[in-house]
């Protein structure tokens, strides 16, 4: 097989995206996708007692669309969920637990159940470090929240929950000639249902982050129509496009950031948000633009580039398949939707787009959007400031320190997975990762939390720090700050309280920081080399000076703890 | 419908599904692909492509191409 390159499979996923976010997959139309370009394997382990081979037979192509390829180890059907050959020297990136629990249902209630379970997913947690979805057909809608709530308490564990889909599909969900041929009594269109729900939404959102910006074009993408031509009141907002409308909405209230890149006048992009009142989009809701007669690659740079997010982290979405050409053939790691004229199709491609969705959303989703908006304004209080004390103490910065929290591991697990600019060792940890760091006695996880009078900003760093009892050095094996926090002059605040507060007022012992080169980490090793006392290499433990020496006294901004981890 | 035209939409839903070429004498006893997992896969695909329904007594005999192209023809006639 011939490889092509990202243009071509980017345009081949457009084509696609009709049998991918239809309403109704089609098995037939879904095992006919066969992409020709270069996937990255995701080995699946499954534990299971009824057939999962219907599930991922239909899954390709969804997981073609993020550019991954299922490589699945089946597993014998198994009612015990022993475990018996596993050893941890596997290794594989998701472990998938794949009942009916019929079985189960017929000796114990569901609460017996879900203890017996929850049980059985310790065990597994006890020798794999990889995340683990489970999913079990036949609970009633208590049973799964007994159930949810149970696995809750297991590190890197998730439900993948099936009611919703069985309300949807009613008698259709079981289809019981099936039982006697194929190991499981769910239906066809249930287990495509369940591939689609799996492969778009459950398994990206456990292995890959979320895209940080949608970037939309306008005529015939958000209405029908033309600006230029048919004017601000002669474009039609169908009933398909208000329903797109309202699902980006609810994006960007989820903490999306949503951006304009489109040919048109900027004068009259504005004049169509104020004249159309029906359109459910306000020209509020998006957060940076790119309107005018240049190519769209360079207007979706500068939007995020306005953003402070990597390019790989947008999602440019476009009725033009010429426009989605030539901007990946210059921006080839962005994500493209192709929009169809029909906005019901791009809503349901766009709810099922993968990586979009996600477990939960935590508080920094939600206060991203405005946090970011009032950087300008910072930046307008910073160049009237006499100095940097002056502006720090204008803003009345209050930075929270809190240490070994684990209630905050989800999003400790955002900001190491997602942290680009300023991560210094990009040791990108997993929810399992920091279960293990929380509770090893010699270290010490302390999470930063920023607030000004403009806005509030939430967890915005991390800091990882292990000191070994016999020796007189603490060494700092993560530290990452959001770029959102960047810019504010508060990096040797924000690192050094962090310290003073793992140190415990011991100022003399020795401080060392692993540290790696990557891609874009280029601020952290800058901020390192102000500190280091030799010059360092690309990769490895290099040591630091008089960072807590050079505090500064009075400090122009308010320090709390609210966990001091006792 | 014709026959041939019913084997021509059979052999490719079957190429689908077994990712291999057939043709109308391909049956399970033939074709090691053909297993009892894909064996429902393959009357899934057919019931949706043919907007057809079969029995579970009918599910079993449908071992071959030409069962196939028997059963649907007998169905669409009726």
């Amino acid at each position: 097989m011939m490889e092509v390159d990202r243009t071509d499979a980017n345009l081949t996923k457009a084509e696609w995206q009709q049998f991918l976010f239809k309403k109704v997959p089609k098995r037939l139309e879904l095992q006919a996708l066969n992409p020709d370009w270069k996937l990255m394997p995701v080995k699946i382990r499954t534990h299971r007692n009824h057939a999962f081979e219907h599930v991922i037979s239909a899954a390709s192509g969804w997981f073609a669309f993020w550019d991954r390829e299922p490589v699945v180890d089946f597993g014998d059907y198994d009612d015990s969920l022993s475990f018996s050959d596993l050893t941890s020297d596997e290794k594989v990136d998701l472990e998938v637990v794949w009942l009916d629990a019929d079985r189960y249902l017929a000796k114990f209630s569901e609460k017996e159940f879900s203890d017996w379970l929850g049980g059985r997913i310790q065990a597994l947690r006890s020798v794999s470090a990889a995340p683990i979805l489970v999913v079990v057909i036949g609970l009633s809608d208590a049973g799964e929240v007994e159930l949810k709530l149970a696995l809750s308490k297991i590190p890197g564990v998730r439900l993948g929950e099936v009611g919703r889909i069985a309300d949807e599909l009613g008698a259709r969900f079981i289809d019981m000639r099936a039982s006697k041929f194929s190991g499981t009594r769910l239906s066809d269109i249930a287990n495509i249902h369940i591939a689609r729900e799996a492969s778009c939404r459950w398994i990206p959102a456990m292995l890959i982050g979320r895209p940080k910006v949608l970037v939309l074009d306008l005529d015939n993408t958000l209405y029908q129509g033309v600006l230029g031509e048919d004017g601000p009141e002669g474009v039609e907002l169908t009933e398909g496009h208000r329903a797109l409308q309202e699902v980006l909405v609810d994006l960007a209230q989820q903490g999306l950031f949503l951006g304009i890149a489109s040919k048109n006048e900027e004068a009259d992009v504005r004049r169509l948000f104020e004249v159309r009142t029906d359109f459910p989009l306000k020209w509020e809701h998006f957060d940076a633009t790119a309107i005018g007669w240049s190519g769209k690659a360079e207007g979706i740079r500068k939007i995020c580039s306005a953003l402070r997010i990597s390019e790989d982290s947008a999602v440019f979405v476009d009725d033009n398949p010429g426009e989605i050409a030539a901007v990946v053939s210059e921006i080839s790691a962005i994500g493209i939707l192709h929009a169809a004229a029909d906005g019901l199709t791009t809503r349901m491609a766009l709810e099922f787009y993968p990586g979009l969705w996600r477990w939960d959303a935590n508080a920094e989703d939600l206060i991203r959007s405005s946090d970011l908006a009032t950087n300008d304004e910072r930046a307008e209080l910073a160049s009237h400031s006499s100095s940097p004390e002056e502006y720090l103490k204008s803003l009345n910065v209050v930075l929270k320190l809190s240490l070994n929290d684990e209630n905050q591991i989800q999003r400790l697990v955002e900001l190491s997975q997602k942290t680009n600019q300023f991560n210094l060792n990009l040791s990108r940890y997993s929810e399992v990762d920091f279960a293990q760091l929380f509770k090893d006695a010699d270290v010490s996880v302390v999470a930063l939390s920023l607030s000004d009078r403009l806005s509030e900003s939430g967890i915005i760093g991390l800091v990882v720090v292990r000191q070994d009892p016999f020796q007189e050095k603490a060494q700092v094996e993560e530290l990452a700050i959001s770029c959102r926090a960047l810019g504010r002059g508060l990096e040797d605040m924000m690192i050094a309280a962090a310290m003073n507060l793992v140190l415990d007022g011991n100022v003399g012992k020795k401080i060392v920081f692993s540290h790696k080169t990557g891609p874009r980490n280029g601020p952290s090793r800058e901020w390192l080399g102000k500190w280091c006392v030799e010059p360092f290499e690309e990769e490895g433990v290099t040591e630091i000076h008089n960072l807590l020496e050079n505090f500064p006294d009075p400090c122009p901004i308010e320090i709390q703890v609210i966990n001091n981890g006792k | 419908m014709e026959n041939s035209q019913i084997i021509e939409e059979l052999s490719a839903i079957l190429k689908a599904i077994l990712g291999k070429d057939v043709t109308a004498e391909t049956s399970r006893e033939n074709e090691p692909a053909w297993d009892s997992l894909k064996h429902m896969q393959i009357v899934f695909a057919v019931e949706e492509q043919f907007e057809v329904q079969f029995e579970e007594e009918e599910i079993a005999e449908l071992t071959s191409v030409k069962a196939f192209a028997e059963s649907l023809g007998s169905k669409k006639s009726s």
